[in-house]
């Protein structure tokens, strides 16, 4: 009686387990990890990589396969950064093993030589579909088209696209970034014939198209984060269930897989996860303590006290007048003997809120202009500079870097004419702007050469000025705060906007 | 004529109005003299600070700011040869080579960190000093890691191939000496193809630069290693043996792919913390080149600020001396003026005073120079005064006070000119004191001298008019012009003094005409048509005299213009 139970049982189980098996070989899932910009390791306070290498750690601990894809949007800018052009993110990612890295803008913060030393550095593929290298005749050195990610049976292929803004944005000089689209579904018919189980894209800018793709079966997900999504018109949200959108900073998606053969369907659902408060994994955290520990005896020197509150983050830079832009265009300005300085609000890169009395350190500064830029000293007409003015003004409502931060000019614009007729009154030290007259004008190097859309000033007549010594206009502004000490600098309505009904929040 | 009378003795300082303020000479002079030198100490001292502050600045800029100038351009070269040697650090293949690179940067630190100690430097330049040194402390670890790794791979792919050359070779060799069956010898072959196979993947991995790479290598040859091993189940037990030792020795902990692994890890961070330390060394040259720029161009600023200081004083200087040679030509025209000419002017006075031209020219002001002119017109004045009584001596008769007989011949010159201009007829008395010499040989000649002091008393009570004149002619005789009188009145005049006399009754024992002194007088008039000759007239005078004496004295006789002289009582 007994072995006939037992026996019963060892073939009731076997069937189950063949079953299941069965089942098994059906069904394939898997867990799919998608982390992005993460730029700054020195926000200890909130979540990072210590936090998601313990999120990691945990699923690829699990039997169901984990794959994690980094969105990119990471190598710059930071303080560190300028100093190793991203180098320590590669380490640290390579400790956390993503399975492909998506190349987003910012890992052309030191422009395409840099990434491609980054990508032979990174112990996994770094992926640009559309990116056109004129030298190679194809791919930027060291980056690949796609990527075949395996983990357990299931194959991924891995698309990534950039948006062509990044060329002007960035200041590229070489590559040529092809159709977003068109590039999507080339890959991604080349990737079906490789047999993939889902192809998988990713996307750093927005691009209506892909709810399209997906809806069309051409490509299965797509993720995208966007931390500054908050600053947008909410219009811009992608719609399709499979189009993974973080907005959050410290959000990480968790996208569960499920692949059946009968009948064949791809069932994808993802949740966020909040880094914050998570324990950090203490290999990765000693890694990233590391890093932040360099230069910090030179970073921690305190420069000068800011007595007034000043805020630094995206919105304030980008959208109207700020004190810090005001600040910094004015050192430029005094340094150089400029009639006038201009820069771009996306220069100023700290993201931060200063409380009045905060005694700032050369660690506030090299966050706020992690960037190598230098100064340069051009000649230019008044209808240059009202047509530069113009340029920055035209993308206020999309939160762009362009918008010029000035010293020596009060400027009146209308922010609800179209783009490039806004600015309806220009004036250079008090005095109305003469637009044949030559003032000599303060920029950064990146907008001399043409950055950000001031194709304006590409050709403008360079000028020598008293300190040649190209200092970074960081290590200026760091050494004007240490000669006044005290500083506080304020609006002082010098970008007017006559009608301030324009909120870029609104919807 | 005026009288000759005593001269009033003006003394200088008495008490006239001056007629301005007191300037004295030996103060103005004195003040003058020091104004210049005070300008000439002034210019002086001047020029010697002024000289001094160039020297000091000078020398400042010599000892300081060219050797400051010149030791942070030397810093910067430092800094720049120190990115070099970073470069070379980074490129070492040897561990002596990484040695021997990492001294000489140690000894630039060193000295670079010397140099930042002995000259005061800001935070922020040894801070840059401070993270460079840490970093390239780092960064010579880090390469002395990858060197120790480099030299621990390379010994695992000797192992590795020495593992193919003997396991493999050997099975090979057994093969053929055993007596194993068909079935057994494949399934050697096999194992030793596909450890072969194993091996040269291995091999090909090594070459690779990419860390995915690696890890896709790792797990291929995973399978194909635990393949090896179900292979070698079939065979004797020292093949599985040997599958293990393969396994070991490309995969396990310290294996050659992780090694690998690690090893392409490695050379991403250097990469990564030399391409920092590069950075921050020319963070750091720059803000060497920079302060060293600042501190030229502080330099610069500097003796420009110094050269124009020093060409303002120089101006300044030439100004004030300017101003001096001004002023010391105004002293020497105001020496000019007040001196030299009013002394020129005080000579010429002298002179002409001399000379007898009496030009007094008014010498203005009041100071020395006017008090030497007013002495010497106080002088000259009293030498006129005594010059006029010395004249007025000479022609005054000693004992009795009226003129004497130059005086007269002078007088009668005058009054015979006059005459004759004024068309007027003059007449002359001669008197003459009757019996003298008896009165003086009775009475001695002392009272003589007083009857005839007496005589001149009478004679004066006796002039009528102030134009009258008196004179002693000789020892008694006297004489009396009386301009612009006639015959007629001459006698009167005569006669008044006859009666004068008769009046006065001198006591006179021995007058034969009676007891008291009496006169003879001899009158004659002249005028420009009768005559006009000093002499003729006395001559005729005298006559006339003579005629009285002889017609029996104390009378007077007229004389007339031929021989028969008209007596007259």
């Amino acid at each position: 009686m007994t072995t006939c139970l037992v026996r019963f049982c060892s073939i009731t189980f076997s069937l189950l387990l063949l079953c299941s098996f069965l089942a098994q070989a059906a069904n394939k899932n898997a867990t799919l990890i998608f982390a992005a910009e993460m730029n700054n390791i020195e926000h200890t306070d909130e979540g990072s990589y210590p936090e998601l290498a313990t999120l990691l750690k945990e699923y690829r601990q699990q039997p169901q396969p984990t794959f994690f894809i980094f969105g990119g949007g990471s190598l710059g800018p930071s303080s560190l950064a300028s100093f190793d052009r991203g180098a320590h993110i590669i380490d640290i990612l390579n400790t956390l093993e993503p399975n492909a890295l998506g190349v987003a803008k910012r890992e052309f913060s030191f422009h395409e030589d840099e990434l491609s030393l980054r990508a032979y550095e990174a112990a996994f593929p770094v992926v640009a579909s559309n990116i056109y290298d004129p030298l190679n005749l194809g791919q930027l050195d060291g980056l690949a088209t796609t990527a075949v990610l395996q983990q357990g049976n299931i194959k991924i292929g891995f698309i990534s696209v950039l948006d062509k803004s990044v060329v002007s944005e960035y200041a590229l000089k070489r590559v040529q970034i092809s159709s977003s689209q068109q590039a999507i579904e080339k890959y991604a018919q080349q990737l079906r014939q490789q047999q993939v189980d889902l192809i998988v894209v990713h996307y750093s800018n927005p691009l209506a198209v892909i709810d399209n793709l997906l809806t069309e079966g051409i490509i299965d997900i797509a993720m995208r984060k966007d931390e500054h999504f908050h600053l947008l018109e909410i219009a811009k949200r992608p719609s399709h269930p499979n189009n993974i959108f973080l907005t959050e900073a410290t959000n990480v998606a968790v996208i569960d897989i499920k692949i059946s053969n009968t009948p064949p369907k791809l069932s994808v659902d993802w949740h966020i996860k909040s880094l914050n408060n998570m324990t950090k994994d203490p290999a990765v955290n000693h890694q990233v303590l590391k890093y932040s520990a360099h230069l910090s005896k030179l970073l921690d020197e305190q420069i000068g006290t800011l007595t007034t509150e000043l805020d630094t983050t995206r919105l304030n830079v980008r959208t109207q007048e700020n004190p810090l832009g005001n600040f910094i265009t004015d050192a430029l300005k005094s340094f150089s003997g400029a009639d006038i300085a201009i820069i771009n609000g996306g220069t100023i890169r700290g993201e931060a809120h200063y409380d009045a009395n905060h005694i700032l350190t050369r660690r506030d500064i090299a966050k706020e202009l992690p960037f190598r830029n230098r100064v340069v000293v051009m000649e230019v007409t008044g209808g240059q500079i009202i047509q530069a003015l113009e340029s920055g003004l035209s993308q206020i409502q999309d939160v762009k870097g362009r918008f010029p931060q000035v010293s020596g000019l009060e400027v009146t614009y209308a922010a609800d004419h179209p783009p490039y007729e806004r600015v309806t009154a220009v004036k250079v030290n008090h005095q109305p702007i003469d637009t044949d007259k030559l003032y000599k004008l303060a920029t950064s190097d990146y907008i001399a050469g043409g950055g950000d859309g001031y194709a304006v000033f590409k050709q403008s007549k360079k000028l020598n000025y008293n300190n040649q010594m190209t200092r970074l206009i960081a290590d200026i502004v760091i050494d004007t705060i240490r000669r006044q000490k005290i500083i506080s600098p304020k609006l002082e309505a010098r970008l007017v906007n006559s009608n301030a009904t324009v909120d870029p929040m609104d919807d | 004529m005026t009288e000759p009378s005593k001269v009033a003795q003006d003394a200088p300082n008495s008490t006239n109005p001056r007629p301005s303020r007191r300037y004295s000479l030996i103060r103005v002079l004195i003040l003058s003299c020091c104004c210049v030198l005070v300008l000439f100490f002034l210019l002086t001292s001047m020029a010697y600070y002024r000289l001094n502050d160039f020297e000091t600045a000078l020398s400042g800029i010599a000892t300081r700011s060219l050797p400051e100038i010149v030791r942070t351009g030397q810093v910067y070269s430092q800094v720049n040869e120190l990115s070099y040697l970073t470069e070379r650090l980074a490129n070492t293949s040897t561990q002596a080579s990484r040695r021997i690179a990492y001294q000489e940067i140690q000894l630039k630190t060193d000295g670079l960190v010397d140099d930042t100690v002995n000259k005061a430097m800001d935070s922020s330049t040894s801070g840059y000093l401070q993270a460079i040194v840490l970093e390239l402390g780092s960064l010579n670890k880090l390469i002395e890691q990858h060197l120790q790794t480099q030299h621990e791979l390379n010994i695992h792919v000797v192992d590795m191939y020495e593992f193919l050359d003997s396991a493999v070779a050997e099975s090979l060799q057994a093969n053929q000496t055993s007596n194993a069956n068909d079935k057994n010898q494949a399934a050697v072959d096999n194992w030793a193809l596909a450890a072969s196979e194993i091996i040269a993947l291995a091999g090909k991995g090594m070459t690779s630069m990419r860390l995915n790479q690696i890890r896709n290598l790792s797990q291929q040859l995973a399978q194909r290693l635990d393949n090896l091993l179900i292979v070698s189940h079939q065979l004797p037990a020292n093949y599985a043996l040997r599958s293990e030792q393969l396994r070991k020795m490309l995969l396990d902990k310290n294996g050659l792919l992780p090694l690998k692994s690690e090893q392409l890890r490695i050379i991403g961070r250097t990469t990564g913390h030399s391409n920092f330390v590069r950075n921050l060394i020319l963070d750091f040259a720059q803000l060497m080149e920079f302060q060293s720029f600042e501190y030229h161009r502080k330099v610069i600023a500097e003796s420009e600020r110094i050269s124009q200081q020093v060409s303002q004083q120089i101006r300044l200087l030439g100004l004030v001396s300017v101003i001096t040679l001004l002023l010391l030509i105004a002293v020497i025209y105001f020496v000019q003026q007040r001196l030299i000419k009013r002394l020129k002017l005080l000579n010429q006075n002298v002179l002409s005073k001399l000379v007898g031209q009496d030009l007094h020219e008014e010498i203005t002001g009041n100071d020395e120079i006017t008090d030497i002119d007013h002495s010497f017109q106080f002088f000259t004045e009293q030498i006129d005064a005594q010059k006029r009584s010395l004249q007025l001596l000479s022609l005054t008769d000693g004992l009795t006070g009226v003129a004497n007989r130059r005086a007269l011949d002078e007088r009668l010159e005058n009054e015979i000119v006059i005459a004759a201009r004024k068309q007027w007829t003059s007449s002359i008395l001669l008197l003459d004191v009757d019996y003298f010499k008896a009165f003086n040989d009775h009475y001695g000649h002392l009272k003589g001298d007083d009857c005839l002091k007496q005589i001149v008393h009478i004679l004066r009570e006796c002039k009528q008019r102030n134009t009258d004149f008196i004179a002693r002619f000789g020892g008694e005789e006297f004489i009396y012009i009386l301009p612009d009188t006639a015959l007629e009145g001459a006698k009167h005049v005569a006669q008044s003094i006859l009666e004068a006399f008769s009046k006065a009754k001198i006591p006179h024992a021995k007058n034969p005409q009676g007891p008291f002194v009496t006169v003879s007088i001899g009158i004659t008039t002249f005028n420009h048509n009768i005559q006009n000759e000093t002499n003729s007239i006395l001559i005729n005078a005298d006559k006339a005299l003579y005629q009285a004496k002889t017609k029996g004295k104390n009378q007077f006789q007229i004389y007339l213009n031929n021989n028969n002289p008209d007596s007259v009582i």
